[in-house]
């Protein structure tokens, strides 16, 4: 009985169970298909795996080329393992193998990156040597183009100083030849003052003198000061001033000079005619006419009415012709003027001292006197010099002297 | 005597995994030790900073067996130092890595500079060339 019973509750339950068999299954496989959340290690893996760090890491060629790719498998089967395991439901092992799978990934991944910062670091290495290869080129270029600059500068240099000093030998040239200008025409400028001092301008034209004189000692002091266009101009003023002054002057100069040397003459010439033996020596002036009387009494030469020289009395011509032809005294232009005593008749007062002058003229000629000097003429008996008893002495001859 | 002795090996049979277990647990004690000095070296080794991430997860990871010790999960805890020893390795090969790429870079700066250099010595060489021409020289 309670076998059967025990029976008839197991095939009880077979029966349900295999009515609910469908259902169970449904269920189990409802939950095994309805899989856990994937844990975030393994999806953070899962994206390791698949950056392109992971993928570097299987193409090293280096040493560790072996040892990360060995890593990289490893993780390969943690990933595989973790997967799994997060299939079957078991999160912990998946989450276990992914973070161990991931370690070994960044480890592989790791290896990959110290080849590549080798590769870096050779590759910079080589740069630097390529760098400073060029750099060694550029800068002997480069130093061979300065030293080529410095000598040019130092030409241009050359050039410049050499362009400053013929400037400055130009610039000396020309002070010089100004200062040499400047003095020869200061020099100018003072001859032409001295020559005006010559003809007494500083009397006969002292405004033109003064100014010139004024002048001339400001270009002196501007020649002093350097200052040799002003002195130049000063200069030339001053010499123009002075030549002003010359030509003022010179006419009234030599004009005074001339009478002065007229007088100088006249004098010397009245001293040596007073030497001459019965010769009375006079001067006088009519006028601007200057004269020197030479008279000589008319006995001296003449008997009484005779107009010709008497014989033995005509040695006193000697001394008076050697006079007239001396040097100093050949310009003077010489009357010969016969002069009697107012008694009688003018007109044979006229005839006789002119024959009596003629004869003293012919005397001289004959003594070698030039007879265009000498013109003859008689003045009767004008002009006396004397009455009474002394009448006599108005029979004369006078030999003139003229000058201005 | 004998029931002494029968005595004697049962108490010995049964200390027997006592002692065992005690034993994995220093062992494990040491591991985890060792791997926190190896965290701490691995730090001061780290001058880039290039894994502090790895280097946090690996402290949590020993913190984590250390627990799992204590609660006498041996073998959870040999899972994670094992892990611990991995991430590890690969915190040491990430620096060495961090440090090659440092070292790189240092290399590209310096090769910039001198590249920055040899550039202002070609400027200064056309620079120069021109100058020459102008002062009358051959190009």
């Amino acid at each position: 009985m309670s076998n059967l019973r025990i029976r008839s509750f197991v095939m009880n339950k077979i029966t349900r169970g295999l009515s609910i068999l469908p259902l169970a299954a449904t269920l189990v496989l409802s939950q095994g298909c309805a899989l856990k959340p994937k844990p975030s290690e393994l999806e953070a893996l899962e994206r390791l795996r698949a950056s392109p760090s992971a993928a570097a890491a299987l193409k090293l060629k280096s040493a560790r080329a072996k040892t990360a790719a060995g890593l990289v498998k490893s993780s390969d089967e943690l990933l595989k393992r973790s997967q799994d395991k997060w299939r079957s439901s078991d999160l912990d092992e998946s989450t276990d193998a992914a973070l161990m799978g991931r370690a070994k990934l960044m480890h592989a991944i790791a290896l990959a990156d110290q080849d590549a910062g080798e590769q870096r670091i050779r590759q910079a290495d080589d740069d630097l040597n390529d760098v400073a290869d060029e750099q060694a080129s550029v800068q002997k270029d480069l130093d061979a183009v300065n030293e080529a600059i410095g000598l040019l500068n130092q030409t241009a240099q050359a050039k410049e100083e050499q362009k400053s000093i013929e400037a400055q030998m130009e610039a000396d040239r020309k002070l010089s030849a100004d200062k040499s200008d400047t003095a020869e025409k200061v020099s100018a400028a003072e001859l032409a003052l001295k020559t005006a001092d010559t003809v007494q301008a500083s009397t006969y034209a002292k405004a033109e003198y003064t100014a010139a004189a004024d002048t001339l000692a400001r270009a002196q002091a501007e020649l002093q000061q350097g200052n040799f266009r002003a002195a130049q101009m000063s200069a030339d003023i001053a010499r123009k001033k002075a030549e002003d002054a010359v030509a003022a002057a010179q006419p009234i100069y030599a004009e005074k000079t001339k009478a002065d040397d007229n007088r100088a003459r006249a004098d010397m010439l009245t001293r040596e005619a007073s030497t001459i033996a019965g010769v009375e020596v006079r001067r006088d002036a009519r006028g601007a006419l200057q004269r020197i009387v030479l008279m000589i009494p008319a006995d001296q030469l003449f008997t009484k009415k005779q107009t010709m020289i008497t014989p033995g009395r005509d040695a006193m011509l000697d001394p008076i012709a050697t006079l007239m032809k001396k040097k100093e005294y050949m310009n003077y232009p010489v009357q010969i003027v016969g002069f009697a005593d107012a008694r009688g008749s003018s007109s044979s007062l006229l005839a006789l001292t002119l024959a009596r002058a003629q004869s003293v003229q012919t005397g001289l000629m004959s003594r070698g006197v030039d007879s265009k000097r000498v013109m003859a003429t008689g003045q009767g008996g004008a002009e006396q010099v004397a009455s009474g008893k002394d009448r006599s002495r108005n029979n004369r001859i006078e030999i003139i002297f003229l000058y201005q | 005597m004998h029931r002494y002795a029968t005595c004697f090996l049962l108490l010995a049979t049964l200390s027997i995994p006592a002692l065992a277990r005690a034993g994995e647990a220093d062992d494990l004690q040491r591991i985890i030790e060792d791997n926190r000095q190896t965290a701490n070296d691995l730090e001061r080794l780290d001058e880039q900073k290039a894994a502090g991430t790895e280097l946090n997860d690996l402290r949590t990871w020993l913190d984590r067996a250390w627990n799992l010790r204590s609660q006498e999960k041996y073998d959870d805890v040999r899972v994670i130092t094992d892990r611990c020893k991995a991430q590890a390795d690969m915190i040491r090969e990430k620096i060495a890595a961090a440090k090659l790429g440092a070292k790189a870079a240092q290399k590209e700066a310096e090769v910039a500079h001198k590249r920055a250099i040899l550039d202002r010595t070609k400027k200064a060489l056309e620079n120069a060339k021109v100058q020459k021409i102008r002062l009358g020289g051959k190009a």
